[in-house]
């Protein structure tokens, strides 16, 4: 197959773009309100809206 | 690149989300989003960068640089001709070149037709997910892990369902026609979290 011009991405091909895997911990809720500059005033309301139309069960304890 | 660097530092949760800011793309976003809930990443958009003004291409270099992980969806074709996503994906390019502290993920619609539009791309593989919600939640969950190990798409699209569902009283609530606003979308965010938290996904 004819190169039509020399790449890095070329060299690189397959090695990490579009065929990485990475694993991280992951982040909590009250970083991810923080990020948006969302209040807890935000986050309740969102909650509300959330759980007043939750399928009972998937509500737990009720 | 003109300006001072923000020097912002890299965090391993955050994916920068390079897609189409159109309704029509609405479901796809609502998508990708309950995957990265899911996989307990942050999304971020350049919408949280406010439009014009001096050093908004910096800022938004900057944005990318901290991102550990930046995701491209260049399905959307024909009009209107958004310049700024393949930009953005250049970006992401010279980032992952100049540090390695960066992975890239091209998402398109239908197999072979990146290559026709953007040659220079040949050699990276995007993945496809057809259009679809399901093939949009297979593509990152095959990218982007949790230390647990991570859900099936099936239970990521029940997520999906419920925050899609949600999305109408949302955006009533704060008397926008769209997804596209810092706000709106991190309550979308933050919506998805408090309903994978009841579903036990998180």
């Amino acid at each position: 197959m004819a190169k039509k011009h020399s790449s890095t991405w070329r060299a690189n091909a397959g090695s990490s773009h579009g065929n990485f895997k990475h694993k991280s911990k992951g982040t909590n809720l009250k970083t991810v309100l923080a990020a948006y500059n969302l209040k807890n005033s935000d986050y309740q309301r969102v909650r509300c809206l959330v759980v007043g139309q939750l399928p009972k069960e998937l509500v737990h304890g009720r | 690149m003109a300006g001072k660097s923000g020097q912002r530092r890299v965090d391993p949760d955050q994916v920068f989300l390079n897609v189409p800011y159109s309704r029509s793309y609405e479901r796809m976003l609502v998508a990708l989003t309950a995957a990265l809930v899911v996989l307990r990443r942050i999304p971020c958009l350049t919408f949280e960068i406010p439009d014009g003004g001096q050093g908004r291409l910096q800022r938004i270099f900057d944005l990318l640089k901290s991102c550990r992980v930046s995701i491209h969806d260049l399905s959307a074709v024909g009009q209107p001709v958004r310049f700024n996503m393949p930009f953005e994906l250049g970006l992401a390019c010279v980032i992952k070149e100049q540090s390695d502290q960066h992975d890239f993920l091209i998402l398109e619609r239908k197999p072979h037709r990146l290559h026709r539009h953007l040659s220079d791309v040949g050699g990276i593989d995007p993945k496809i997910h057809h259009g679809t919600a399901n093939g949009a939640i297979c593509a990152l969950l095959e990218v982007l892990e949790r230390p647990e190990g991570n859900p099936s798409t099936a239970q990521v699209m029940k997520l999906y369902r419920r925050m899609l569902k949600l999305v109408p009283a949302l955006k009533a609530q704060h008397g926008n026609r769209d997804l596209f606003s810092m706000r709106v979308y991190g309550e979308l965010v933050t919506l998805g979290w408090v309903a994978a938290g009841e579903m036990r996904l998180i």
